[in-house]
C-alpha cells in the first residue's frame, strides 16, 4: 500500500495526463465517435496504467486496489472517454486466471496493443458444435473492444473464452449512450466454438470473470465520485459568479443548503469507496465493492441533477459542460446493471461473509 | 386494539413464530464494516460479543430510552471494567486508545446486542475539553469520576431565546471576589434534571459582545439556588430538562479556559459533540431495530421490502465508512471543524431515513407503540421513529450544519456565519 502522498501524486499524475488531452472538452468532441482515441491510449499505456493492480512478477505494477482510487476519481473529473477502468478490470481479471494463454493477451493489454473487455455471461445457442446468438452480456464502451473475454459453460465445464471482435461471423451490435459512449452485444453467427481461444478452465475462469466485475464495481464508484465532484466544484463556483437581485446567489440559503447536501453525498461517496477498496482481496471485497456502487451512483444522480439546477437554464443547455457531468452519472451508474442490480450483489454476499 | 388489528397482530405472531426469526435472511447477515478484518479483528469482535451475551440484563435491552440514572451508571462501569467506555481516550486518563476500527467494532457489537442508550455528556463531550482547556485542578477532580461513572454532566447551552443563535445567549454571570453569581435560565438540556453537574455557557460581558463575552464554567447541580423541571418528549420520555438560576455562586476555579474565553472551548466541544455525538452506533442501532421488525412482520421475503432493506444497510455502511475515515484522519490531524457537519448530517438524517422505513414495513401495525416477539425481544415500530426526531435538532440544528459546510467548506458567503 502507497502511502497517501504517493497516491495524490497518481491522481495529479493522471489528472495531468488526461487534462493535456483536452479534459472535458475531449469528451464533447468525441461524442458517438465509437472509436478509440489512440494517441491518448498509447500515452496511457505509456506510464503503466492499465497493468495497475496486475502483480509484478506479472508484468504490472503491483499497485494496491486503494492506491488505484485516485486515478479512477481523475477519469470521472475529466468524463474521460476512454476504457480505462474496464481494461485495468481485464488486466486485473487475466492476472487472475494466472493460465498462459491469459497470460498472451495480457501482455498485449498492458502495452495497449489489446483492448479486451469482459462481458458478463449470456446464453447463447450452442448446436453442432456452432455458436449462434448472444454469447456475451451487455458491454459498455464495447465500441472501443477488440476482444471480448467471457466465460461460457462448456462439454468440459466452464471455460473463460476470448473472441477477436473483427472475426468473421462476429457482429458488434452498438447502441449509443447518453454520455457519447456506447454499449452493445456481440452477436455470433455459426462460429465454431472450437476456433475461440480457451484462457482458462473451471475455478480460475470463475475466479478472473468475478474479478473483473468486481474491479469494474469500485472503478466506477471511484469515477462516480470524481464525477460528482468535479460537478459540484463547477456549481460552487458558478454560484459565486451569476448575480441576480443584485448580489451573487450564492448568498440565498436555499442554495447554500442544497449545496451542503450535495457536500454530503461526495464525502460519503469518497469515505464508502475508501471502505471499499480497503476490503479488496478479502473475503468482503465483492459485497464491499457493490455496495460502493449502489451508494455512489444514487449520490452522483443526486448531485449532478442538482448541479444542473444550480446552474439555472444554461445548466439545461448542450453547450454547457454540466449536463456533461449527469449525463456521465447515468451511464456509469447503469454499468454493471444499475444500483439495484448491486444492491442485489450486496444483499447476496452479506449473507454470506457478515 | 381494534379486533381487526388483533387479528392481524396474531397473524403476524404465527408467521413470525414459525421457526427461528433470528436467523432468517435478514438476522443473519451480521452487522459489520465493509473493510477487511484481521483475525485480531475477528477475535475481538467475538469477545465483545460474547461478553454482551453474557452480561446485558434483558431487562436492559432494545429499550426506547435510556435507563433510570442508577441503572444507567451500573451499566457504564461494567463496561469501563472492560475498557469500552472510553476507547477513545489516552491511557493517562484510563482510556484504552483503541484505533478507530476497534471502537466501530464495538458500536456494531452493542447496537446488535440491544443494549441502552447511555449519557455521553461526560466521556464525549466534557471529558475530552477538560483534557484540551482544563486546569490541572479541573482534570484532576473531575476526569477520574467521569470515567469511573461516578457523576452525570449535562450540557447548558441552550437558552429560551438562544437556540441556533447561541451567541445570543443571557444567562448572566457576575464576578463576586472568587465566586460567579449566575441569574438565568438553560432549556433543553439533555437529562439536566438527572445531572450532578453542568458545564454551561453564561453571559460574563455585554449582550452586544455576541461570542466575546461568553464564559465557560462548571456548575455543581447541588449548589442552591438551582431549579430543575423535566420536558416530556414527544417521543414520551422525561429527556430533557429546564435549569433555572437564581444566585447561583460557583467558585471562579470552576471557569474553564479563562473570563470570555467561553466561545473557543465551547465550539470546540461542539466539533467533538458532533463528531462522536453522530457515531454510526445510533444508525446501527435503529437499523437493527428495523431488521427485527421486518422479521416480526414476515416482510423478509417481501423483494420491495429487501431491496429496501439493502439500501438502508449500504446508507448505514456509509455512515460506519465517514466514521472511520474522518476518525483517522483525526489521527493524522488533518480534520477539518466542518468534517464534523458533514457527519453529523449524514448519520442523523439515514438514521431518520431508517425511522421512516419502519413505519412503512410495519403496514397496518405502524402506530403501534411496541410488541414483544417470541423471544421476548422487544420489537419497536414507533419508538425509533419518533426520538429519531431529536437528531437533526440536538448539537447544533442540521440547518445549521448545512450553513456550516456552505461557510467553512464551499466557501459560499464570505459572512453570516457565527462559527
Amino acid at each position: 500500500m502507497l502511502e497517501l502522498s504517493e497516491r495524490q501524486l497518481i491522481g495529479n499524475s493522471a489528472r495531468g495526463i488526461l487534462d493535456g488531452a483536452g479534459g472535458v472538452a475531449r469528451a464533447r468532441a468525441r461524442r458517438n465517435a465509437r472509436s478509440l482515441d489512440r494517441a491518448v491510449w498509447a500515452q496511457m499505456a505509456g506510464l503503466g496504467w492499465f497493468g495497475m493492480l496486475v502483480p509484478e512478477a506479472q508484468g504490472g505494477a503491483g499497485l494496491a486496489m486503494i492506491d488505484t482510487i485516485e486515478l479512477f476519481h481523475a477519469l470521472g473529473e475529466s468524463l474521460a472517454p476512454d476504457p480505462v477502468a474496464p481494461v485495468i478490470a481485464a488486466a486485473c481479471a487475466l492476472a487472475k486466471a494466472g493460465t498462459d494463454e491469459a497470460a498472451g493477451l495480457l501482455a498485449d493489454v498492458i502495452k495497449g496493443d489489446a483492448v479486451a473487455l469482459f462481458a458478463a455471461a449470456a446464453r447463447p445457442v450452442v448446436s453442432g458444435g456452432r455458436l449462434n446468438g448472444y454469447a456475451a452480456g451487455l458491454r459498455t464502451d464495447l465500441h472501443a473492444a477488440d476482444r471480448i473475454v467471457f466465460s461460457m459453460r462448456t462439454d468440459g465445464g466452464v471455460a473463460l473464452l476470448c473472441v477477436d471482435c473483427s472475426r468473421p461471423g462476429v457482429e458488434k451490435e452498438l447502441k449509443n449512450t447518453v454520455d457519447g459512449g456506447a454499449v452493445g452485444r456481440l452477436c455470433f453467427h455459426d462460429v465454431e466454438v472450437a476456433s475461440l481461444r480457451v484462457l482458462a478452465h473451471g475455478a480460475a475462469a470463475d475466479a478472473a470473470a468475478q474479478c473483473a466485475a468486481d474491479v469494474e464495481y469500485l472503478a466506477n464508484a471511484a469515477m462516480l465520485t470524481g464525477v460528482m465532484d468535479c460537478a459540484l466544484a463547477m456549481a460552487v463556483a458558478y454560484l459565486g459568479t451569476r448575480q441576480q437581485f443584485g448580489k451573487p446567489i450564492n448568498s440565498f440559503q436555499a442554495l447554500q443548503h442544497r449545496a451542503a447536501s450535495c457536500h454530503v453525498d461526495v464525502a460519503a461517496s469518497r469515505a464508502i469507496t475508501r471502505e471499499a477498496a480497503l476490503a479488496w482481496a478479502s473475503p468482503r471485497q465483492r459485497g464491499a465493492a457493490a455496495a460502493a456502487k449502489a451508494y455512489v451512483s444514487d449520490a452522483a444522480l443526486r448531485v449532478t441533477r442538482e448541479a444542473i439546477q444550480f446552474h439555472g437554464a444554461i445548466g439545461f443547455t448542450d453547450e454547457h459542460d454540466i449536463g456533461l457531468f449527469h449525463r456521465r452519472a447515468m451511464a456509469l451508474a447503469a454499468a454493471g446493471g444499475g444500483p439495484a442490480a448491486a444492491r442485489r450483489t450486496w444483499t447476496e454476499e452479506r449473507g454470506q461473509f457478515w | 386494539m381494534t379486533a381487526e388489528m388483533c387479528a392481524d397482530f396474531s397473524t403476524l405472531r404465527a408467521r413470525s413464530g414459525n421457526g427461528n426469526m433470528y436467523t432468517n435472511a435478514f438476522i443473519r447477515g451480521e452487522a459489520s464494516m465493509l473493510r477487511h478484518e484481521s483475525d485480531a479483528d475477528r477475535n475481538f469482535r467475538m469477545e465483545v460479543r460474547d461478553w454482551l451475551a453474557r452480561n446485558l440484563d434483558p431487562s436492559l435491552r432494545d429499550l426506547p430510552g435510556r435507563p433510570v440514572p442508577a441503572v444507567m451508571l451500573v451499566w457504564c462501569r461494567k463496561l469501563h471494567g472492560q475498557g469500552w467506555l472510553i476507547p477513545h481516550w489516552p491511557r493517562a486518563y484510563g482510556g484504552s486508545e483503541m484505533p478507530p476500527v476497534r471502537q466501530l467494532i464495538l458500536y456494531e457489537e452493542q447496537a446488535r446486542a440491544g443494549v441502552p442508550d447511555i449519557s455521553l455528556q461526560g466521556v464525549n463531550h466534557i471529558g475530552p475539553t477538560l483534557m484540551r482547556f482544563g486546569s490541572d485542578e479541573q482534570k484532576r477532580r473531575h476526569l477520574p469520576p467521569i470515567a469511573a461513572s461516578e457523576v452525570i454532566w449535562c450540557q447548558g447551552y441552550s437558552e429560551p431565546g438562544a437556540g441556533s443563535d447561541l451567541t445570543a445567549l443571557r444567562t448572566r454571570a457576575v464576578i463576586d471576589g472568587d465566586h460567579l453569581v449566575i441569574n438565568g435560565s438553560k432549556i433543553w438540556t439533555t437529562w439536566g434534571h438527572h445531572a450532578h453537574w453542568m458545564f454551561a455557557l453564561v453571559r460574563t460581558g455585554a449582550i452586544e459582545d455576541k461570542a466575546k463575552g461568553i464564559t465557560f464554567v462548571l456548575i455543581d447541580l447541588a449548589t442552591s439556588g438551582i431549579t430543575r423541571r423535566p420536558i416530556t418528549t414527544i417521543a414520551g420520555e422525561d429527556e430533557l430538562a429546564e435549569v433555572f438560576f437564581d444566585d447561583v455562586r460557583v467558585p471562579m476555579e470552576n471557569v474553564v479556559g479563562g473570563i470570555g474565553e467561553g466561545w473557543t472551548v465551547a465550539t470546540a466541544l461542539l466539533n467533538d459533540e458532533r463528531l462522536r455525538g453522530s457515531h454510526p452506533g445510533i444508525a446501527l442501532k435503529a437499523l437493527w431495530r428495523l431488521r427485527r421488525l421486518a422479521a416480526f412482520a414476515g416482510a423478509d421475503q417481501d423483494p420491495v421490502v429487501q431491496d429496501r432493506l439493502s439500501a438502508l444497510e449500504i446508507e448505514v455502511e456509509a455512515v460506519s465508512a465517514s466514521y472511520l475515515d474522518l476518525m483517522e484522519m483525526a489521527q493524522d490531524a488533518s480534520l477539518a471543524s466542518a468534517d464534523s457537519s458533514f457527519m453529523k448530517i449524514l448519520c442523523t438524517e439515514v438514521t431518520q431515513r431508517i425511522g421512516g422505513a419502519m413505519l412503512e414495513i410495519a403496514g397496518g401495525l405502524g402506530a403501534v407503540e411496541s410488541l414483544e416477539d417470541h423471544d421476548g425481544r422487544r420489537v419497536d415500530f414507533t419508538a425509533t421513529a419518533l426520538a429519531s426526531r431529536r437528531l437533526s435538532i440536538l448539537g447544533g440544528t442540521n440547518e445549521i450544519q448545512r450553513t456550516l459546510i456552505a461557510s467553512h467548506v464551499l466557501r459560499l458567503t464570505r459572512s453570516g456565519s457565527r462559527a
